[in-house]
């Protein structure tokens, strides 16, 4: 089971970071006003969206290679919520792209969409 | 009882916040330039954006939690009406919603502080004391403010209270011939789904009473005059499916949330 990387500091995440919970529920509305709900998911999915700042090169090149490795959204790896460390085993980056800014020395940039899959 | 949770400072929802009414008409405009027009009032709907901004783990947890138990739009939960007056029939002390002492004698169209005449005035021709009360299925651990204007007729004071099983705040205000403002901030303390707030007056004591309000937070809003609608809307839901929280630093959580409540 491939694990996402983390930074040297062993975090995965900075501050500002974003999680969002998902569900799907279909709505069948009638002309009446009524309707009718039906859920789709039996539990909520989430969804990190992570920003990197300050990030040297090698920390950059890990990041990228896994985005390689997993085939972008094709793969499915294991990733700690950085949020309470409750480790999903099956996530997946959202895209198939990672841009990667490199701004100076010890002052790169990334970021990424990660999502669980059900 | 779900219920969208009030924030650990006693507050409802914080600024900026927008609410938005929506109505729907079936307009039939005729070739010779009439119109026939129809109110759908099976589609009424009220949207409010809340912006949750700077809340505390424990604040944003509990509105999460609220996400999950009703698995995003599907199930409803209850929402306390933020910028308005929770009762229903605010002026109309001898609606139904409304239960009052047997004996109380109403009588409309008294002078109100505002220039009108929209008072009532309340006299308990019983030998005990009676209420002017209305139960509102609500949380008994949130925060609430209770207010009403009143003047004397007859009476030297009357009592603004709230009851849930288990615990009653009570204030006791003393009157004067010009209007005032009263309040009671409560506090009730106890896990219950239902609040009775009202006023209690002595036996053969008549007071004029005008614009009871409660409010959702520790203070009172400006005074909004309500009809069969009070601000407690029982099947709330979230707008949306999915619900984004942003941790701006340790324990500093952001999120904006919509939440719909149709029939009103």
């Amino acid at each position: 089971m491939a694990v996402f990387p983390t930074l040297k500091s062993g975090a995965v995440a900075q501050y500002p970071a974003e999680r969002s919970r998902r569900f799907a529920t279909v709505v069948c509305e009638f002309v009446g006003g009524g309707e009718q709900r039906f859920p789709q998911f039996k539990r909520a999915l989430k969804r990190w969206e992570i920003r990197l700042e300050l990030l040297d090169e090698e920390e950059l090149f890990h990041l990228e290679t896994f985005l390689v490795e997993q085939a972008g959204a094709t793969g499915s790896f294991s990733f700690a919520d950085p949020w309470d460390d409750t480790v999903y085993l099956d996530c997946s980056f959202e895209g198939d792209q990672m841009g990667l800014e490199f701004a100076g020395n010890g002052n790169g940039k990334a970021s990424v969409i990660v999502r669980e899959n059900l | 009882m779900l219920v969208f949770p009030q924030l650990t400072t006693g507050a409802a929802a914080l600024y900026p916040m927008q609410r938005r009414r929506r109505v729907r008409s079936v307009v039939s405009e005729l070739g010779d330039g009439r119109r026939i027009a129809y109110s759908d009032v099976g589609t009424r709907q009220t949207e409010w954006e809340l912006t949750l901004g700077g809340l505390s783990a424990t604040e944003m947890a509990a509105v999460e939690e609220l996400f999950e138990s009703t698995y995003g739009r599907w199930r409803t939960f209850t929402f306390l009406e933020p910028a308005g007056n929770l009762l229903a029939q605010s002026e109309e002390y001898g609606a139904p919603e409304w239960d009052n002492g047997p004996l109380l004698e109403l009588t409309p169209g008294i002078d109100d502080p505002f220039g009108g005449t929209r008072a009532v005035r309340v006299f308990n021709a019983g030998i005990v004391a009676a209420d002017v009360a209305q139960t509102l299925l609500v949380p008994g651990q949130f925060h609430y403010c209770l207010s009403v204007w009143a003047r004397q007729n007859n009476g030297p004071e009357v009592s603004l209270f709230a009851s849930t099983t288990g615990s009653t705040v009570t204030n006791t205000c003393p009157l004067t011939t010009q209007w005032q403002r009263f309040l009671s901030p409560v506090a009730l303390g106890v896990e219950t789904e239902s609040v009775t707030f009202g006023v209690t007056l002595g036996e053969a004591i008549g007071v004029d009473l005008f614009g009871m309000q409660v409010d959702a937070q520790l203070a009172p809003g400006g005074y909004q005059r309500t009809s069969t609608g009070g601000g407690v809307h029982g099947h709330a839901r979230f707008a949306s499916d999915v619900a984004t929280v942003r941790a701006q630093g340790t324990d500093v959580f952001d999120s904006a949330i919509r939440i719909i409540s149709k029939g009103n």
